[in-house]
């Protein structure tokens, strides 16, 4: 037996430890190549450049729900259950499950949350120090546009006196996927998406190396955005003022060339941040036809009026004005909105000089040269009621229809929404609690979170 | 070698010459004298003597004699001669088939006689295995290997599974192993006239010396190898089989009739408007291009009516099969030469096939294989392998389920070629009317001829594989071996997609991309040939070092080994696609990947497709393992086995990997026990083993990673996304496996038996567990949530019905498998869930299970599909399938895995003819078939052939099942029928295997015979279903294709 340990033992002892040693090294190989483990500066920042996830899954409930266009029955027919329910809102099943605007929203404030976790962790060397501001900053600026869309499709418009009881949406304080999910009010929502911007201000460089990547020009634009909702004029006359003074370009609709299917090229010189909504059928150019009454609001000379529309073979007309340069809608950040932020916050703090002059500098580019005469109607009243229908006009399939028309209601217009499919008609009435759009009933079923009330 | 043992032999003559005739006995394969016959002079007490030569002596004999000849092991002959002889004679004698007294099975650390086992095993022999002819080893297991399944309910590859599952997510093919080694190529590259037999290690005993890889079985293959002190033999075969023509019969949807009456339908009721007028400008059917004509006046409704009738008269299949489709063949060359002395034996085997199929693509293997082994001294062996694949892979036309245009299929009329046999377009991007109008001149021909793109557009695939191995053993002391084994692997992959310039992939994008501003046009993408290139490397080392024991101590004989092993394998791939490319000069163009260009058509914009890319992945294991077996008087054995594995899974903690895995066993030889010798049981072992192996997933991780995607088009930056999230507690699943077996054999071994019943139980699965996705990594998420347990009964019958001159093998399998969950994560009762094909995780029911929504007939009033709601009857269609519905609101049809699988194969041989045939069965296990879906039917074109069948008017419930059409569809009320209890089937069947025929030509009879044997065989194989449970016509084991029927012819010499 002694010398089977000499001859088989020692040399297996022997094999064992060379194992124990070499195998250390040999094992930490990285099975994949393309795999990593997001610890670097690149990494995170790889993690803010995926475009598809944070620039093309904007959510598109809001803008199905603004009414800003009808669909025919015919093409009605041919949607989706949810879709149709969305459309007519009802108080149920009106999102798919499971890939729906909820898990674009939250989908991306888990990566950010991860990014601004991740940031945290990497140590600063001179030469990663900018580059890891920038990404931390990137991640708030996503973070709360995703929280400011997914407040404004299921939580009430904000409401001052009511906020802080309002159901809001949940928020994730973390990257940790298994904390509960509990709904916060409208008020913390909006702290929250604040907070996030302020912090996204500090970080982010004046402009990015393209605007699929936010700028700080670009978060000054969405917090003045958030204050114009919450009804905060100061507020947002500031941010917006900010972003100004970094980017204030306009295109002069004269140089487009409007019988051009898409007239407006993507990245064009008025984008801020670029981004798109999920594309839902219901919504595609080929089907949603403009409110004829908001077609004819603009004037022959308006430019957009070509611009924006095409004639469809039934008589009615498509929209074809989208920054995105395609037939999928654009819902980033553009000057164009900045200057009527502006104007209706000067309006309504009684700088009637400021207001009309952003008002008149930005229509003065959207009329055929030498048509445009200047408004000059200084009752504020009369004043601010041009700006918004400007605002409706110059912004429209943007995603911004459903907040403002919560903010209007909110202050007293009165606005209802009426809709009729196959000789029904339906109605939402102004401040209806069916502004919160329903949360998705699975996310009822999977969180027990509560459902809004009707 | 033959040469020099016939020149030896002279010698030998010339040295006898002067002693008197007589004649010497040899082995007929070895040609090893034998000296320890007994030659008897037949109706005489007389014996012979035969001398340490081998030579029998007729001394002083004369006359006719009548000899009979007799030998342990050896058959017993009788010999006329009439003496003296004038010369030599050499006699050969033929060996007793040994086959079925020492098994011997091989677990690629160690060959075992089965006999001495305690684990289950199941073997293939040489003889099962060639009885079907074909290019690939693992297609020829199913239905002669016990215990494996093939499952396809996946399109795809199939998925071989041992003994059921073993495993939720994780892959469940059993581990593969070629000669010792796991085989990293492409398992198409083994030729089957190469392998010697096949083993397939079934319970923990067998499979758990192969660890965390082990827990789904492990198959190993074992390839044809020299033997010391044979002569040398040469065996050649070759063989040709043609195919039947595919029925086509996937693809399923409505006559061309039909198909016209749901457009017109359709174009009636205004469906088509919203596509007309899109920007997307999607092409029409020809059908309903008609119709816009005659709606616009350019046709009379008199010529639509016509034309439609022409169209109706047509059948996409027929079209499809006259314009597509030859005769599908195959040849197969093998060359195989092996010998050996008593220091060295060798193997050298070539092989060649060659396959066309019915759409002509081509595919060539070549493989060469050289194996020798010396004694360098008496107590080190060395050997050297080497193996060499050569393959090479063309592709032919299109295939009908590619032929799909950007929105749906093609219609049921569909044409492919005109009268004089030239190429039809058909539709496919853009609608043909629309693009003829832009441009104005400046583009390309915008049609797509499916019948010529397949030439325009061929893809090569040439693969050439390496494998070397090493092996050294060193006798320590008697008994006690020390071996080194070392494989190298690498297969080196190049495939070419040439897209010609002429082909519809390039003329395609050369016109979307077309730049038009004014009168300058520019092409961003030139026009040329696009050539998709991509090159893999997958290389692998092994190394083992193993001691083994063998011996004896007084009653106790022990057999023992104990190892380590390192193993690495690397793949690295790239990818490049490049335009403009001048196939006569190879020139490429240089594109602009950074901007984007308007689309002609649509007006969207995008870039230009890059796909220039490097992947690589690194796997490394590191194991140690040792295995002892101790038998006590030939009556008794004990086993155990121990294994631990590390691998680089993501870099954690070497340590934390560290996972052992064991297994004990024991094995009763009851028969050997004198109070049991009885006649009725002549024979019997029992044997009872327990133990663990693993399966590990090398895609799930403990921390989370990111996975780069690549470059952004936009920023030029690199983009990622999150691939793994960090769930610190994931462990690799284990499976312990309890098998009870017997062996049984009557009647001299004629019959035997093998019983083995079995219980797995896998614990800590990893499940995907629904998630709230408010958490943003998505709707699942993997744990360690799920334990399931199968248990089964594996019984193996062979039996020799018949000996003689003719003789009848039956060799019967029967796998009785039922498998249930014991534990699952599942949060939601969603009734959705569990209709859709997936892991029905409800505990204490089957893995799989079949159910489907609960049907209450068609309604006899419009013919709408009925369910129920609380009870009640209904055609709430949104709530019956909607998210409140739950598992209660299902019915339970059955399982979808059998609960009975086997075959029943027999042999039958009458002097040198033989008769194969094989039947193999399943039993006990449901499906879903398709079903009629409106909405995809007039979204998609995608109907079903049930569709004539469909209600039409009252009364037609009374016979049918399948809901009234109805406009506009409701997509709940399809996804209610196609979910329901009214499209489940059993899967019941009974299948013809195969068939062979074969005549051999012996030497022994035909002396002139330059061979030592010919043999000739015809086999016709995937004959089809001699009995199916289901009325439809529809094979349960194939979703997909029907496979064609194989008619092969065989021939094969040896020398």
């Amino acid at each position: 037996m002694k010398s089977y340990f000499k001859n088989v033992g020692l040399p297996m002892l022997f094999l064992t430890i060379l194992m124990m040693f070499g195998c250390e090294k040999f094992l930490d190989e990285k099975t994949n190549a393309t795999l990593a483990i997001p610890s670097t500066a690149k990494d995170l920042q790889a993690l803010m450049d995926t475009y598809y996830i944070l620039n093309e899954t904007d959510v598109s409930a809001d803008e199905v729900s603004a009414g800003d266009f009808y669909v025919t029955d015919t093409d009605f027919g041919t949607r989706t259950e949810t879709d149709q329910r969305l459309y007519t809102w009802q108080n149920s099943n009106t999102l798919a499950t499971r890939l729906n605007d909820w898990y674009y929203c939250y989908t991306i404030i888990y990566r950010t949350n991860s990014v601004i976790e991740g940031v945290d962790k990497v140590k600063p060397t001179n030469l990663t120090a900018e580059s890891l501001k920038n990404t931390k900053g990137q991640a708030h600026f996503f973070k709360a546009k995703a929280y400011l869309q997914a407040v404004n499709i299921w939580a009430k418009g904000y409401n001052k006196q009511t906020a802080s009881t309002d159901l809001g949406v949940p928020i994730r304080k973390e990257a940790d996927f298994n904390a509960p999910t509990v709904r916060a009010t409208v008020e913390d929502n909006y702290q929250t998406i604040i907070a996030d911007l302020k912090a996204a201000i500090d970080l982010l460089p004046n402009q990015q190396i393209h605007v699929m990547r936010p700028s700080k020009a670009a978060a000054n634009a969405l917090l003045a955005r958030v204050y114009l909702w919450m009804g905060n004029y100061a507020e947002a006359l500031k941010y917006s003022n900010d972003a100004m003074a970094i980017k204030k370009d306009l295109i002069d609709f004269n140089t487009l060339t409007a019988s051009a299917i898409q007239p407006l090229a993507q990245f064009n010189t008025e984008v801020l941040m670029a981004s798109r909504m999920v594309n839902l059928p219901i919504i595609a150019p080929s089907r949603a036809k403009v409110l004829p009454e908001l077609y004819n609001s603009y004037e022959n000379n308006d430019l957009r009026k070509t611009v924006y529309f095409k004639g469809n073979a039934d008589g009615s007309y498509a929209f074809k004005g989208s920054y995105d340069g395609t037939t999928l809608y654009f819902s980033g950040v553009a000057t164009d909105e900045v200057y009527l932020t502006t104007a209706e916050c000067n309006a309504r703090l009684g700088n009637v000089d400021l207001a009309l002059r952003d008002l008149n500098d930005l229509l003065r580019k959207r009329y055929r040269t030498g048509t445009y005469i200047d408004f000059t109607q200084r009752d504020p009243v009369l004043l601010l009621e041009t700006i918004i229908k400007e605002r409706r006009k110059e912004l429209l399939f943007r995603g911004l229809r459903w907040a403002d028309i919560k903010r209007y209601n909110r202050d007293g217009a009165g606005i209802s929404l009426t809709r009729t499919v196959a000789g029904k008609t339906y109605t939402l009435e102004a401040n209806s609690a069916r502004f919160a759009i329903p949360i998705p009933e699975d996310i009822i079923l999977l969180s027990g979170i509560p459902q809004n009330s009707y | 070698m033959r040469f020099l043992a016939t020149l030896f032999c002279m010698c030998l003559i010339g040295f006898y010459a002067k002693a008197q005739n007589g004649i010497r006995l040899k082995d007929v394969e070895s040609e090893q004298i034998i000296t320890n016959a007994t030659v008897r002079l037949v109706g005489t007490n007389t014996m012979l003597r035969v001398n340490e030569r081998g030579e029998v002596l007729f001394d002083g004999l004369s006359g006719k004699q009548k000899l009979s000849i007799s030998v342990i092991g050896y058959q017993m002959d009788t010999l006329e001669l009439s003496l003296p002889l004038s010369k030599w004679m050499v006699h050969f004698l033929r060996p007793v088939t040994t086959e079925l007294n020492e098994v011997t099975v091989n677990t690629g650390y160690q060959k075992v006689a089965k006999e001495r086992a305690t684990g289950s095993f199941s073997l293939v022999d040489n003889k099962t295995f060639n009885q079907q002819i074909g290019m690939d080893v693992l297609s020829r297991l199913e239905g002669i290997t016990p215990a494996l399944s093939v499952d396809r309910r996946s399109l795809g590859t199939p998925t071989i599974m041992v003994r059921g599952l073993s495993t939720l997510r994780g892959d469940r093919t059993p581990l593969i192993i070629l000669d010792d080694f796991p085989y990293a190529g492409d398992l198409a590259n083994l030729n089957p006239n190469d392998v010697e037999s096949v083993t397939v290690l079934k319970d923990a005993a067998a499979a758990s010396i192969w660890g965390a890889k082990a827990g789904n079985g492990v198959i190993v293959i074992t390839t044809k190898k020299g033997n010391y002190n044979k002569a040398m033999q040469i065996d050649f075969n070759a063989s040709g089989s043609i195919n039947s023509t595919p029925t086509l019969n996937e693809y399923n949807n409505l006559n061309a009739a039909d198909a016209i009456a749901v457009e017109q339908m359709l174009f009636g009721k205004g469906y088509y408007n919203s596509q007309e007028s899109s920007t997307l400008r999607a092409p029409f059917t020809p059908a309903v291009e008609l119709m816009i004509a005659q709606r616009e006046g350019k046709i009379s409704a008199e010529a639509l009516k016509q034309q439609l009738a022409i169209l109706g008269g047509q059948d996409i299949i027929r079209n499809y099969k006259d314009s597509f489709f030859e005769r599908a063949v195959s040849q197969q060359y093998s060359l195989g030469l092996r010998g050996g002395s008593a220091k060295m034996n060798w193997y050298i085997f070539s092989g060649y096939d060659r396959q066309l199929t019915e759409l002509g693509a081509t595919a060539e293997r070549l493989n060469l294989k050289i194996d020798n082994t010396m004694k360098l001294t008496s107590k080190l062996d060395v050997g050297l392998s080497v193996y060499l694949t050569g393959s090479a892979s063309r592709s032919g036309r299109i295939n009908l389920a590619s032929l799909t245009t950007t929105n749906g299929f093609l219609p049921s009329y569909t044409q492919f070629m005109a009268a004089d046999g030239t190429a039809l377009p058909v539709m496919k991007d853009y609608r043909a009317s629309y693009v003829a109008g832009l441009g104005g001149g400046n583009l390309l021909d915008w049609n797509y001829y499916p019948l010529a793109e397949g030439d325009l557009t061929p893809s090569t695939n040439d693969k050439w594989d390496f494998l070397g191995n090493l092996r050294v053993n060193y006798m320590l002391l008697k008994g006690l071996k020390i071996g080194v084994n070392y494989q190298y692997q690498k297969q080196n992959g190049d495939s070419r997609t040439a897209y010609g310039v002429e082909s519809y992939y390039v003329r395609n994008l050369v016109n979307q991309y077309t730049q038009i501003n004014g009168t300058t046009v520019t092409r961003p993408i030139p026009l040329g040939a696009i050539y998709n290139d991509g090159q893999e490397i997958i290389s692998s080392n092994n190394l083992r070092g193993q001691v083994n024991y063998d011996g004896r101590l007084g009653d106790f004989s022990i057999n023992a080994l104990m190892g380590a092993e390192m193993r690495s394998a690397t793949t690295v791939a790239e990818n490049s696609m490049n335009y403009g490319v001048d196939a006569e000069n190879l020139q490429t163009v240089a594109m602009d990947y950074v901007n984007t260009f308007k689309n002609i058509v649509t007006g969207n914009v995008s870039s230009i497709y890059y796909n220039d890319n490097y992947s690589g992945a690194v796997n490394r294991y590191v194991s140690a393992y040792g295995n002892a077996a101790v038998n006590y008087k030939g009556k008794y054995t004990l086993s155990a086995s121990a294994r631990r594995d590390a691998s680089n899974v993501f870099g954690v903690a070497t340590n934390d990997l560290w996972n052992p895995l064991w297994s004990v066993g024991g094995a009763w030889l009851v028969s050997a026990e004198k109070w049991m010798q009885t006649d009725y049981l002549p024979y019997a072992r029992l044997r009872l083993t327990y133990g663990s192996s693993g399966n590990s997933d090398g895609k799930r991780a403990a921390v989370t990673t990111i996975v780069y995607g690549g470059t952004s088009i936009y920023t030029r930056t690199p983009y990622a996304n999150f691939g793994n999230y960090a769930n610190p507690d994931l462990r690799w699943e284990t499976v312990n496996t309890l098998n009870i077996g017997a062996d049984l054999k009557w009647f001299n071994d004629r019959l035997s038996v093998g019983l083995d019943y079995y219980v797995k139980k896998s614990k800590d699965l990893i499940e995907n567990s629904p998630l709230d996705y408010t958490g943003g990594i998505g709707f699942q998420l993997f744990k360690n949530a799920a334990e399931i347990s199968a248990r089964g009964l594996d019984v193996e019958v062979n039996s020799v019905n018949l000996k003689g001159a003719f003789q009848w093998n039956t060799s019967l399998f029967a796998n009785f498998y039922k498998d249930k969950v014991d534990a699952y994560y599942l949060s939601s009762q969603a009734a959705s869930t569990f209709v859709s094909g997936n892991i029905s995780g409800i505990v204490g029911m089957p893995v799989y299970g079949v159910y489907g929504y609960r049907w209450a007939g068609l309604n006899p009033v419009n013919g709408n599909p009925r369910g129920y709601v609380n009870g009640e009857i209904s055609e709430d269609y949104a709530t019956i399938t909607g998210a409140r519905a739950t598992l209660a609101d299902l019915a339970y049809v059955g399982r979808m895995f059998p609960t009975l699988t086997g075959a029943i194969g027999n042999s039958l041989s009458w002097k040198d003819f033989t008769l194969d045939f094989r039947i193999g069965y399943k039993f006990g296990y449901h499906f879903r078939r398709s079903g009629i879906n409106y909405g995809s039917l007039y979204s998609l074109r995608m109907g079903d052939r049930e569709y004539p069948n469909r209600w039409q008017q009252a009364g037609d419930e009374a016979f049918t099942n399948v809901p009234s059409a109805i406009y506009p569809a409701v997509s709940a009320r399809d996804n209610f029928y196609t979910r329901s209890e009214a499209v489940i089937v059993s899967g019941d069947h009974i299948r013809l295997q195969y068939v062979g025929l074969g005549y051999t030509f012996n030497k022994s009879k035909f002396a002139k015979l330059p061979f030592r044997q010919v043999t000739l065989r015809t086999v016709a194989n995937n004959l089809g279903l001699l009995w199916r449970r289901n009325s439809l016509g529809i094979d349960p084991d194939y979703p997909g294709a029907v496979p064609t029927k194989v008619y092969s012819f065989n021939l094969q010499f040896s020398l």
